[in-house]
């Protein structure tokens, strides 16, 4: 069974609906992109689909794998940025899950922090500051805290967001790895070429709906389109 | 020395030993709910609720509820603004600081209106101006208020270490927290209602203006010189107990008023970590 | 505590019952039937007289005479501990107790009364205490008296009583200085 499905949902807030008859599925391994127009909802989605937001109308479905167990690296608040916490403190707060109704992580979930945090290269970081951390090791810390959350799926909202080139490049080549390793990826960007390269589906939101293969979506006239206005404004010409 | 001897002589009073127990204890409590309030950006709370408390007394009075139960209107009224004002979170119209101030000036407007009106009091200013600076309140202790205190601030504690992680979790991320299926409305609301009840008994312990400065300064003090969650609590805690028991220690040898007292030592405590904060390199 | 304050309060204007202080008439004795209504220093009802806890460490602190002596007192401690005076009336009863503070004189002339106190303000000068007082020997008012305002220090036997069903405080036996 999927991972995900959505069967002609329709997301919104406050009761306001902005898009309608959202269909796509998630299998178990996919990348998936979320690509569209500044504005058009994609975050609404992501957060529909975790729980955050109520669905307007139609249907989505977990897996039973899945339902409990979904990762999430939201967008940073002004809050956190300024927030006094430790490194290990911050990652050590995605075993949450696991703990219940447990006041104290065991060691067990200690280890998988440790563990996830090597991974990431931020275990030499663990008692600094997260506010004196640099952008792209913010987002390795909080990849790391929603690694300790999952090992099935991730939903990445807009990661590389204010990160310089080099950074940009090296968190989307640590992602691509958690995908190989077999984490199921759902990220939203509004970086088209990435998607192009490293997604194996795509769903587009905007004035007009897709859902398919990336080969599909180069193929089709909503893919051609969105590919030439964005790789203009990359470009530089607008 | 001849400071020294005079304080030996005060601490026969017991009504000052009384004070310096229920400042420690309320002190205490204000800084834990201080860390997770002022990081949610919700530092104003003490103060918004305190005057909803205030306004609730006056709507007590109209009833004929005397102080010793009114509590039965006042604890109500300013837990349902409590979970009201902090349950909701960032997703809403009406942002969370313009949400308190127009509870809590509003409040404060009618509670004044309602005692002018059905009031009997000859000294009308006076009783409002005790109840917001409350300045010999802490001094005019009765045993059963202290047991109460030490009750209360044992169930604060507790309630903190037990929930600690979930505390850290819900104030640092709440959408990660909810994703991941913590049960961020049940905590939101758990820390509104300690919230509201530790404003409401130390308001009429310690006075309106200083429940408000106990919960914030201790904790930007703290936050200028510690850099994880779990340090800047425990000194916000430290800064907190030892600023309340110089503050009454000070007003009264000098003679001045307690609340205030207890401020101005926690506004100077906070610039003090800000230029050694500074001096240590983390500024 | 709450309740004391309101009523505490309330009677910003001290005016308590005296008995034979004045000499407005002949020297009479004017106990307990002179209606007063507004600003007696009242003692909550749930301060008991007659049945003090005893308590393991005494609420009264004293001086090496014995006394009292809230006049050596910062002004917090000083109205801190008279309203700790008005709310454990009964661990002061019988006790000698100087204070200082301002004059206050009321004129009761329906009955031909007039009543003495000694007023503290608190810290924030919003509030004000005090305790009537009632002098030693014969003194004429207005003649042996200060101008209202006056600073005086008077010490005196505390001696709550009661008229019409509440309770008030008093310093009986008082001498006067200004």
């Amino acid at each position: 069974m999927p991972y995900i499905t959505a069967n002609n949902l329709s997301i919104g807030y406050d009761g306001k609906e902005i898009i309608e008859n959202i269909n796509f599925t998630v299998n178990k391994g996919d990348y998936l992109y979320i690509v569209g127009e500044n504005g058009t909802g994609k975050s609404t989605l992501m957060k529909t689909l975790l729980g955050l937001i109520p669905a307007i109308g139609g249907k989505m479905e977990f897996s039973p794998e899945v339902k409990n167990e979904i990762g999430y690296l939201p967008q940073q608040t002004e809050v956190q940025k300024d927030f006094p916490a430790s490194v290990e403190e911050i990652v050590l707060s995605g075993c949450q899950r696991r703990m219940g109704f447990l006041p104290f992580y065991t060691k067990a979930e200690k280890a998988i922090a440790y563990e996830n945090m090597d991974y990431l290269h931020v275990l030499e970081l663990k008692n600094k500051c997260y506010r004196e951390l640099s952008g792209g090791q913010q987002q390795r810390v909080l990849l790391a805290r929603a690694l300790c959350a999952t090992k099935k799926i991730l939903l990445l909202d807009e990661p590389v967001t204010g990160l310089d080139p080099k950074v940009t490049i090296e968190m989307y080549e640590l992602i691509k790895r958690l995908n190989d390793e077999g984490i199921t990826i759902i990220m939203i960007s509004h970086d088209v070429k990435a998607a192009v390269k490293y997604a194996d589906h795509i769903l587009h939101i905007g004035s007009k709906l897709f859902f398919g293969t990336k080969d599909e979506y180069l193929n089709s006239k909503v893919g051609k389109n969105f590919l030439a206005m964005e790789g203009d404004e990359q470009d530089g010409n607008i | 020395m001849e400071i020294f001897n005079k304080l030996a002589y005060y601490m026969q009073f017991p009504f000052v030993r009384y004070a310096l127990i229920v400042g420690v204890l309320i002190s205490v409590c204000a800084s834990l709910l201080g860390v997770t309030l002022v990081l949610k950006r919700f530092s104003y709370i003490g103060d918004g609720l305190s005057h909803v408390a205030f306004g609730a007394m006056s709507i007590a009075g109209v009833f004929g509820l005397t102080n010793d139960n009114n509590m039965v209107v006042i604890l109500p009224i300013t837990v349902v603004c409590a979970v009201f004002l902090l349950r909701a979170g960032q997703n809403r119209k009406i942002k969370g600081d313009a949400m308190i101030a127009m509870i809590s000036v509003g409040a404060l407007a009618l509670g004044y209106l309602l005692m002018n009106l059905f009031t009997t009091s000859s000294n009308l200013s006076g009783d409002v101006c005790s109840t917001l600076f409350g300045s010999t309140s802490i001094l005019t202790l009765k045993k059963g208020e202290v047991y109460l205190s030490v009750v209360l601030s044992i169930l604060v504690v507790i309630f903190f270490v037990v929930f600690y992680n979930k505390i850290f979790a819900v104030t640092f991320d709440e959408n990660f927290a909810k994703a991941t299926g913590t049960k961020v409305n049940v905590y939101n609301t758990l820390i509104a209602v300690v919230t509201a009840v530790i404003i409401v008994l130390a308001m009429n312990l310690v006075g309106s203006l200083l429940i408000s400065a106990l919960i914030i300064f201790p904790t930007l003090s703290a936050m200028r010189l510690f850099k994880s969650f779990k340090s800047v609590t425990i000194c916000s805690v430290i800064i907190s107990v030892f600023c309340a028991l110089t503050g009454i220690l000070i007003s009264i040898l000098a003679g001045t008023p307690v609340g205030s007292t207890i401020v101005a030592v926690d506004a100077f405590a906070f610039f003090a970590c800000l230029i050694a904060g500074k001096v240590g390199g983390r500024g | 505590m709450k309740r004391l304050k309101r009523v505490l309060i309330a009677g910003l204007v001290l005016v308590l019952a005296g008995c034979g202080v004045s000499h407005i008439t002949e020297d009479g004795v004017v106990q307990n039937n002179t209606s007063n209504t507004s600003g007696k220093q009242l003692i909550p009802d749930d301060a008991p007289l007659d049945d003090p806890e005893p308590e393991e460490d005494s609420y009264v602190v004293t001086n090496e005479d014995g006394i009292v002596d809230i006049t050596v007192l910062s002004p917090t401690m000083v109205y801190a501990q008279v309203l700790n005076i008005l709310m454990y009336p009964e661990e002061y009863v019988g006790r000698t107790v100087k204070m200082n503070g301002e004059f206050s004189v009321y004129e009761d002339t329906a009955n031909n009364v007039v009543y003495f106190a000694c007023i503290i303000k608190d810290a924030t000068a919003c509030c004000a205490q005090g305790i009537e007082f009632k002098l030693e020997g014969d003194h004429v008012y207005p003649d042996d008296f200060p101008a209202a305002g006056t600073n005086v220090t008077v010490t005196g036997v505390f001696e709550p009583y009661e008229e019409n069903g509440n309770l008030y405080a008093c310093l009986v036996g008082s001498a006067m200085e200004y």
